[in-house]
């Protein structure tokens, strides 16, 4: 009689402070990380330490360059000649690797530029 | 003694399915999750042909192919950088950056970012490019 006494409170096992730090846990990574769509190529953004920490507008689509100098648009390749042809009135977000020379990026502004496109963001990555 | 034996069951809720989906939902958070703070900067091209332009009413920046920023073919620092471009800032000149065809992105986003601390906000990437 005495022993079965003592098994009844081992068995339930207070798990409350448990989900209180996985409760805690979750709330931390739900507030302080951001989701946000995996690149459409492999990119190492350029880095900057100073400059507004301006989080692009959401809804500006978003054109990718990779160092080999491929460009994606909404999750299609384009070719040169394509860039032409893409619309984007109200500008758009590049996303471009670090590693692109100029002879890839500014004939793809100067392209941007007469395709009509009024405004390019280049996306950084902030560093302290 | 008026004693329901109902309400000692009812306290017993199972907490393992809620601690599940908690669980589920951390790692989903964890892995999806990206802390890396992304800014913006504007790259604005130079409108029409530069050769309408006189040179001395702007600040002609040069990354040549090594990364290094050059101003009349003179190597400069940042610091340097940014104090010619404030002084063009003052005398009314616009600050164009030309970059070599091997200059990487990073060393024109290096440049530009020099210029915009120097609180000129209207700098342009010369359409060509430097020879």
């Amino acid at each position: 009689m005495k022993f079965a006494a003592q098994r009844r409170p081992r068995r339930s096992e207070n798990v409350v402070p448990l989900i209180n730090v996985v409760f805690l846990l979750l709330i931390f990574f739900m507030l302080t990380g951001t989701l946000r769509p995996p690149e459409a190529t492999l990119l190492e953004l350029p880095t900057t330490t100073t400059g507004d920490a301006a989080h692009p507008e959401r809804g500006v689509p978003v054109l990718a360059l990779d160092s080999l100098g491929r460009i994606v648009w909404e999750d299609r390749m384009l070719s040169q000649a394509e860039v032409l042809e893409l619309s984007a009135p109200q500008g758009l977000e590049l996303r471009a690797d670090r590693d692109v020379p100029a002879r890839v990026l500014l004939p793809l502004l100067a392209q941007l530029d007469e395709a009509g496109v009024p405004r390019v963001e280049l996306v950084t990555r902030r560093v302290r | 003694m008026r004693f329901d034996p109902s309400a000692r069951k009812r306290r017993k809720v199972s907490l393992t399915p809620l601690i599940d989906v908690v669980f589920l939902l951390l790692v989903f958070f964890m892995l999806a999750s990206r802390f890396d703070i992304e800014g913006a900067l504007p790259l604005v091209v130079q409108a029409g042909s530069p050769q309408a332009a006189t040179p001395g009413d702007f600040l002609r920046v040069v990354i040549d192919d090594e990364g290094e920023t050059r101003i009349d073919e003179r190597i400069v620092s940042t610091a340097e950088l940014v104090t010619a471009a404030a002084r063009a800032g003052r005398d009314g000149q616009s600050v164009v950056v030309a970059a070599a065809p091997d200059a990487t992105l990073q060393a024109i986003v290096d440049t530009l970012e020099a210029v915009e601390r120097s609180g000129v906000s209207d700098a342009v990437l010369e359409r060509q490019g430097a020879p």
